[in-house]
């Protein structure tokens, strides 16, 4: 067998704790949304463990989304999930990788507890799919625009979501047999 | 049912035909373990596959909302059942970085050397149950008989054979011994006999070649657009491994290569595995050979509690990235703590993997994807 050539250019090493590659990351950002919509007024900051973090309005997500991947090279998406702030409402979160630069970005955006509607990405990144079936299923978000938006690790007609923190189990206790008497 | 159908005719007259819907699983042997398929077929073609999973849903992200950090610990061992030590130090290395804590060297060394064990004891299951999905009895019988041997060692520095619960928030629960470095060292030394008696028995097998080559083919751009990761990506082309590209632990001082092949087929995962088992034993070599004197577990206070903010870890598990995203609000316990399992990223490209191929096929395609369902359910 010949040796397999890498379609993508193999990565070096990116540390992006180094302060320098992310405010370098973060520029590239503000300049892209700046072209995009000045009206968007993105400003990326340092996560605590070292990610920049972009807080993206609802109405907005899509138009970044694309912005990230077709124009800065978001092409990776790691993982959508969603956290539930009880009364600061939602918070659902995008982890992002640029494969070829290794650039690494969160995306975040916040929905009213009372209205859990949150436009998909899975047009952007098809592997948002199971991920945004996931954070409805557990913590009840809706995404609009998802092309099969069904519960995916609970059964079918199961009520409530159950990662939510007001989570109550609506099913009935369950009968306690007496214990077999030998 | 969107796809047309040609009509059929017999004898000049047009016969009825329809799809007709096939459940594969949950109790398919060759799903390992409760993956219900339910597939389209035109004939004996798969038009559509529709995955019902979650029928080992354990509530692994709601429990852990409800214990500290080092009670998490045991329970990612559960998520993927055959890749415990490297989904432990998934959480344990989130955890670290969170507090900042600075792990001793020769725990970092032993954790290598887990991690690597680890990873050949994962791809020696695959390979005997791949072999057993294709109708190869015998392969299955040698790596359950070398995998036995990675066991063993695994049980002997943290007592238990599965769910290890070995690595602890500053370095690792027990220090490994000097008896036991010689015993890795003359499996390692057996390995690579083995790793060939492997390939006399399968890889040369025109019957596999047959059944794999050209089969659940993906493209680099479709393995990232699913987000794909470890030997799945690998194998279409694109050489992204966390231990090069992210580098933790002291993989930046070990040399290896990353195993890549181009054809994204069933025989390409084949052969990215092998290799990649090749690749650990070195490093799992190297590691022995650097590892330094010192203390296996280094300070880390009694409660632990992570500053209120976002974490997110990764590392390359035998499946691909695992990651560990934990928001915290200052409490001794998680906030909320999110898996990334690799096979629940896997499995979304079984459809596109299978769409025209054999009824036959699925079954190499869903070996080759090599998913774990704890790790897909959680």
């Amino acid at each position: 067998m010949s040796r397999p050539v890498s379609l993508v250019p193999f990565v070096p090493a990116t540390r992006m704790q180094d302060a320098e590659a992310l405010a370098r990351a973060a520029r590239r950002i503000e300049e892209a949304a700046a072209r995009l919509d000045p009206k968007l007024e993105l400003q990326p900051q340092v996560r605590t463990d070292g990610w920049l973090e972009l807080s993206v309005r609802r109405e907005s997500l899509l138009e970044v989304a694309r912005m990230l991947r077709d124009r800065l090279g978001y092409d990776y998406l790691l993982l959508l999930t969603g956290v539930d702030w009880e009364d600061k409402g939602f918070q659902v979160v995008l982890h992002v990788q640029n494969l070829s630069s290794g650039e690494r970005l969160v995306v975040t955006v916040n929905i009213p507890r009372d209205d859990p509607r949150c436009p998909s990405v899975t047009s952007i990144w098809p592997t948002a799919n199971w991920h945004e079936r996931e954070a409805w299923d557990l913590l009840g978000i809706r995404f609009e625009g998802h092309p099969d938006l069904r519960r995916i690790l609970m059964k079918e007609g199961w009520i409530g979501h159950p990662l939510r923190k007001d989570y109550q189990d609506t099913r009935p206790p369950r009968e306690r047999l007496p214990r077999p008497v030998r | 049912m969107d796809t047309q159908i040609e009509p059929r005719t017999a004898g000049g007259e047009e016969i009825h035909t329809e799809e007709i819907m096939v459940n594969m699983g949950p109790q398919h042997p060759s799903t390992h373990g409760v993956l219900r398929a339910v597939l389209t077929l035109d004939g004996e073609r798969i038009t559509g596959v529709d995955c019902d999973i979650g029928y080992l849903h354990r509530c692994f992200e709601k429990v852990s909302e409800k214990l500290t950090y080092p009670q998490i610990i045991p329970y990612t061992d559960r998520a993927d059942y055959l890749g415990g030590m490297t989904n432990e130090l998934a959480f344990v290395l989130t955890v670290e970085q969170a507090l900042g804590i600075e792990v001793p060297r020769r725990a970092q060394f032993i954790r290598v050397i887990m991690s690597e064990l680890q990873r050949i004891h994962s791809h020696l299951i695959w390979f005997g149950t791949f072999g057993l999905d294709l109708g190869a009895t015998t392969p299955f019988l040698y790596s359950f008989r070398d995998r036995e041997v990675i066991s063993d060692f695994f049980e002997e520095v943290s007592g238990a054979r599965m769910m290890y619960n070995y690595m602890r928030v500053g370095g690792v629960r027990n220090d490994i011994t000097a008896a036991w470095v010689e015993k890795v060292r003359e499996f390692l030394r057996r390995f690579p006999a083995y790793l060939q008696e492997y390939d006399d028995l399968l890889t040369g097998n025109p019957i596999l070649k047959a059944r794999t080559r050209g089969i659940g083919r993906i493209d680099a751009a479709t393995a990232i657009a699913y987000g794909a990761s470890g030997p799945v990506l690998r194998a279409s082309g694109v050489a992204y491994d966390l231990r090069k590209n992210d580098p933790y632990l002291v993989y930046d001082e070990l040399s290896f290569e990353v195993a890549t092949a181009t054809e994204g087929d069933v025989l390409a995962r084949y052969r990215v595995r092998l290799k990649e088992m090749r690749e650990s034993a070195r490093l799992v070599q190297q590691a022995l050979e650097g590892l330094p004197e010192g203390d296996f577990l280094g300070k880390a206070p009694r409660i632990i509690k992570l500053p209120p903010g976002h974490y997110y870890g990764h590392v390359e598990g035998p499946r691909g990235e695992v990651g560990c995203y934990i928001v915290s609000d200052g409490d001794r316990r998680p906030y909320r703590l999110h898996w990334r399992a690799p096979s629940f990223v896997h499995l979304q490209l079984l459809p596109i993997m299978a769409k025209g191929h054999f009824m036959g096929d699925m079954v190499a395609i869903i070996g080759s994807i090599d998913i774990v369902m704890g790790e897909v359910d959680r």
